[in-house]
């Protein structure tokens, strides 16, 4: 630290008149203040809507009261049915958005989703297998998790395989694998019973978050958590990684290793998205690109807003899935019903953030 | 010093470079010149540590770099690449500043004083005014100088620059070359290479001339550049010329004969 001190007095003599006084700050600090208090106001109102409706008197009673000053049978829905469900999409949402950001920037290429090493495919030939053999929901999960990291470790080892622009060929192994997976799934789905085995595969696949209960929550939340702060903790390098391999080294990071650490991070999120969710589409790819429109490209920035913005678009998207119809609308397919349009549209404007 | 001593070196057991030697003082520009698939590049990535070298001797102050750690490195030398595509709307500001990486630990991010000695090399550079313009929309010129910023905020006693002018035009090459010299006065060492012959003759102390992966001459540019060692290098008749500019210097031109 003393070296940076010492040297910088060297070179610099008009010090401090520009610290933290730039305006593009204060409109980053603003725009996160607003996204929380969004989330915010987002999450209380989503335990309101449903089937059975909670009057917002009551969510609030709950919150700073206790469950005592609720009916009980209220208490129950918000703590059992509710609550496990609207962290679930909140988390997911921010986790794919920020997992998906950073892939991105690693692999210098915006159209680029979390699920590129494989990751979702192989937590779906997890999970069929699982269905297929009759295993208990716990066990779907974790199967699906298993898969999930294990397409992604050998993406990797095959990706890395090569001497230079490792990015590509990483992609490249992530796309086949994902290619190999998806066609397992479907011999496994022409193989099994079409009255039971067959719908439930289907199903799954289609990504819902209807099934998640407190205790499959807790069995997500916590890597996804933990991929989340290792994701959080490398901000600045992964603005180093959007540089090729050889300025980064220059600059003094070794890409390979923060590239590595990275792909663990986005890995342990979006595997535990996909057996809690199942497959959930375009969150990861669409979130960044808005993010990025916003507050530009530093990660300082990005990762947090893409967190924000990501989860109170789940949220909410997950919330439409449950009250648009009589019968639930999968929310995979939700996604991708506002995210294609919404790609057609950045195609027309010939934005490329 | 840097020192570079019976330098070998290539991709694989395919070798590029041939005992190389040669060294640098505190403050001088050192060019390395020569044709296009001469080794140029092989040598810079060797410097940096990205390709490593079969055999001999990089020092740097008296310390073998190869024994440097990655982030050691980056405080001893920086690079400056050819301008390249960035995919993503950094600011200039936010570019330079990454300079500042080998300087906090993996887990931090740039602190008060990194942003302050961001500004100040900004505005050594007479660049302040681009800080929030977005680098990947700006002209080349304005890319390279940008590129120069961000190594010189690195704060290292070297930079080693690849080809700086080359596709520039007259005007944004006068802008890098001024950044070049001003980095030399601020008793930084440069090394550049380039392919045009006349180039060293404008800002270099010394140049190494290569052909074919082996040196064909270092010192300085009057005495390495002469019609033979040039024709020998390119392999077709070159002239080399003095001719007086417009403000009196004395200025050395490289041309070939048609």
């Amino acid at each position: 630290m003393t070296y940076t001190v010492t040297k910088a007095v060297k070179w610099g003599n008009s010090m401090s008149k520009h610290a933290n006084s730039s305006p593009k700050k204060s409109k980053y600090y603003l725009l996160l203040v607003a996204l929380i208090i969004i989330s915010v106001i987002t999450i209380i109102s989503s335990f309101a809507i449903g089937y059975y409706k909670i009057p917002i008197k009551d969510i609030l009673t709950f919150i700073l009261k206790g469950e005592k000053h609720v009916p009980s049978n209220i208490a129950i829905i918000i703590k059992r049915i509710r609550f496990p469900r609207i962290v679930a999409a909140f988390m997911i949402g921010a986790g794919l958005s920020i997992a998906g950001a950073s892939y991105q920037g690693m692999f210098k290429n915006p159209l680029v989703s979390p699920d590129i090493l494989g990751v979702s495919t192989g937590a779906g030939l997890g999970a069929a297998l699982a269905i297929v053999l009759d295993y208990p929901n716990i066990m779907i999960q974790l199967m699906a998790f298993v898969f999930g990291i294990v397409v992604v470790f050998l993406a990797y080892l095959i990706g890395t395989r090569t001497k230079y622009r490792q990015e590509v060929s990483l992609i490249l192994a992530g796309t086949m694998l994902g290619t190999l997976c998806s066609s397992f799934i479907t011999l496994i789905k022409y193989l099994a019973d079409p009255y039971e085995k067959l719908p439930a595969i289907t199903y799954w696949l289609m990504g819902s978050l209807s099934r998640v209960n407190n205790k499959a929550l807790l069995f997500s939340v916590i890597p996804m958590v933990i991929g989340i702060v290792i994701l959080y903790l490398l901000r600045w390098r992964l603005n180093i990684l959007t540089l090729n391999d050889e300025e980064a080294l220059a600059i003094g990071v070794n890409p390979k290793s923060v590239r590595l650490i990275a792909i663990i991070g986005a890995t342990l999120i979006s595997a535990s998205s996909v057996c809690l969710g199942g497959i959930i589409g375009w969150v990861g790819l669409m979130i960044p690109h808005i993010t990025r429109g916003l507050v530009g490209a530093d990660y300082r920035r990005t990762l947090p807003i893409s967190f924000l913005i990501g989860g109170t678009f789940l949220l909410i998207m997950d919330n439409l899935a449950r009250t648009l119809y009589a019968m639930e609308i999968p929310l995979g397919v939700l996604t991708s019903l506002f995210g294609a349009p919404f790609f057609i549209v950045l195609i027309i404007r010939g934005g490329n953030r | 010093m840097l020192e570079v001593k019976h330098l070998t070196g290539g991709y694989g057991k395919k070798l590029i470079l041939y005992d190389i030697n040669f060294s640098v003082e505190p403050g001088t520009v050192v060019g390395i010149l020569g044709p296009n698939g001469c080794g140029k590049t092989t040598l810079l990535r060797m410097l940096l540590g990205s390709l490593h070298k079969t055999s001999g001797i990089i020092s740097f102050q008296g310390k073998d770099i190869t024994k440097l750690k990655r982030n050691e490195l980056a405080r001893h030398f920086a690079y400056i690449p050819q301008r390249d595509s960035v995919t993503f709307p950094y600011t200039v500001f936010e570019m330079v500043l990454m300079g500042r990486t080998a300087h906090f630990n993996s887990i931090s991010t740039p602190s008060k004083n990194d942003i302050e000695f961001t500004y100040s090399i900004l505005e050594k550079l007479n660049i302040s005014y681009m800080a929030d313009m977005i680098y990947a929309k700006l002209s080349g010129g304005e890319r390279q100088l940008v590129l120069i910023a961000r190594a010189l905020c690195q704060d290292t006693d070297l930079l080693i620059m690849d080809e700086p002018t080359s596709s520039l035009d007259y005007k944004n090459q006068k802008l890098i070359i001024d950044a070049i010299k001003l980095a030399s006065q601020a008793g930084k060492y440069i090394l550049f290479t380039t392919h045009s012959p006349s180039e060293p003759f404008l800002i270099a102390d010394s140049v190494l001339l290569l052909k074919e992966g082996r040196m064909v001459g270092f010192g300085s540019p009057t005495d390495i550049l002469t019609s033979q060692t040039l024709e020998q290098v390119y392999g077709i008749p070159m002239d080399v010329l003095s001719i007086t500019s417009k403000n009196n210097q004395e200025v050395k031109l490289c041309l070939p004969v048609y």
